[in-house]
């Protein structure tokens, strides 16, 4: 099973409130299979633009982060069980991707043109095309081959 | 007359200017086929065009040649022609025929043999070249398989470790009690070394040593 993000914003409840509905949310991912790997709030915000919900207006809401794994075919699912909550402000559900491995290459793009390997490849490619110039000074008073 | 088809014949511009500078001519304009003689040529009878004496027995001769060579050359190729075509015919007798396909027969049978042996020999080299292609495959592919099994026995042991800390259905009120309790801020900034900028270690001054 992959692992996923969940970004809840719950709106403003009391305690025990609270805790219910964010035993409900968590419920629907036990009941597909699932389980927790860490959940954390992030604490009571106020919310950057007012939402307009079940005919009320919040300008607050409880932020928190549920990382957990459920089988992919489920997400669509979950989302939809979410949106028909009434104490589910905001959702989105991310992928975790594992960090890939890259090298850091910031020294070599911050040298100087000539000394980047993508610029030598270039002047490699324009080279090819262009004729071989040979030197005026042969005496004649004209270019002996072809131009 | 002519007049009235120059109008036809030129392209005014837009004929709202009306003086010359706005008239643009064609190029080879001609009277057309239906328009009758005009009437300063009606009576104009044009003069014949007669060949000299001399010249005209001397075309006559030229032409009399030509025409003779012409005749003779086409005449012999039909004859060359039609003796060619006889000449088939009495070849074209049964047993000709038979003999002729047996030799073309014989040749190609010679020819199919020389292919053949050829091509044995080449199915062979592909054959052999093609099993050793598949048992290199096999050979990655087992490869392969050991190195994705052995990354997914190495995440399955690492999983397991893990595995005691997930939140399951039994330790969920603990969990959300702990996260409630401790709210967690992820606005922070980080140096180079990937250390959080605004935790500042304490350092021990002399005097509490």
């Amino acid at each position: 099973m992959p692992t996923y993000e969940l970004a809840l914003m719950l709106r403003t409840m009391a305690r025990p409130e609270l805790v219910s509905t964010l035993k409900r949310t968590t419920d629907s991912i036990f009941s597909r299979g699932g389980f927790l790997r860490k959940l954390d709030f992030l604490g009571d915000k106020t919310l950057p633009y007012r939402i307009h919900k079940n005919s009320q207006k919040h300008f607050t809401g409880s932020a928190f982060v549920v990382t957990f794994d459920v089988p992919p075919k489920c997400i669509s699912d979950l989302m939809e069980e979410y949106s028909r909550d009434v104490d589910v402000l905001k959702r989105q559900i991310f992928k975790i991707e594992e960090p890939s491995n890259a090298e850091c290459l910031l020294g070599d793009e911050l040298q100087p043109p000539a000394y980047r390997k993508e610029v030598i490849q270039m002047m490699k490619v324009a080279a090819k095309g262009q004729k071989e110039k040979y030197p005026q000074n042969t005496g004649l008073k004209y270019y002996p081959f072809q131009k | 007359m002519f007049r009235n088809y120059q109008k036809l014949y030129t392209i005014n511009n837009l004929s709202i200017n009306q003086n010359l500078a706005g008239l643009q001519s064609v190029r080879w304009r001609r009277k057309p086929r239906w328009l009758p003689t005009a009437p300063s040529k009606v009576f104009k009878v044009p003069e014949r065009h007669v060949l000299p004496y001399d010249e005209k027995i001397e075309w006559q001769r030229l032409n009399n040649n030509y025409r003779t060579q012409v005749n003779s050359i086409r005449r012999y190729l039909i004859k060359e022609v039609e003796e060619r075509q006889k000449m088939f015919e009495l070849q074209e007798t049964p047993a000709d025929e038979e003999a002729e396909f047996q030799r073309c027969f014989v040749m190609n049978q010679e020819w199919n043999q020389e292919i053949a042996k050829g091509r044995i020999s080449r199915v062979e080299g592909e054959n052999e070249k093609r099993r050793e292609e598949i048992l290199l495959n096999l050979e990655k592919r087992k490869q392969r398989e050991e190195v994705i099994l052995h990354h997914v026995e190495e995440r399955v042991k690492l999983e397991k470790d893990v595995a005691e800390t997930f939140i399951t259905r039994e330790t969920v009120d603990r969990a959300i009690e702990i996260a409630l309790a401790n709210p967690v801020d992820f606005n922070y900034s980080i140096d180079t070394n990937g250390k959080r900028s605004d935790i500042v270690e304490e350092q021990k001054s002399p005097e509490n040593l």
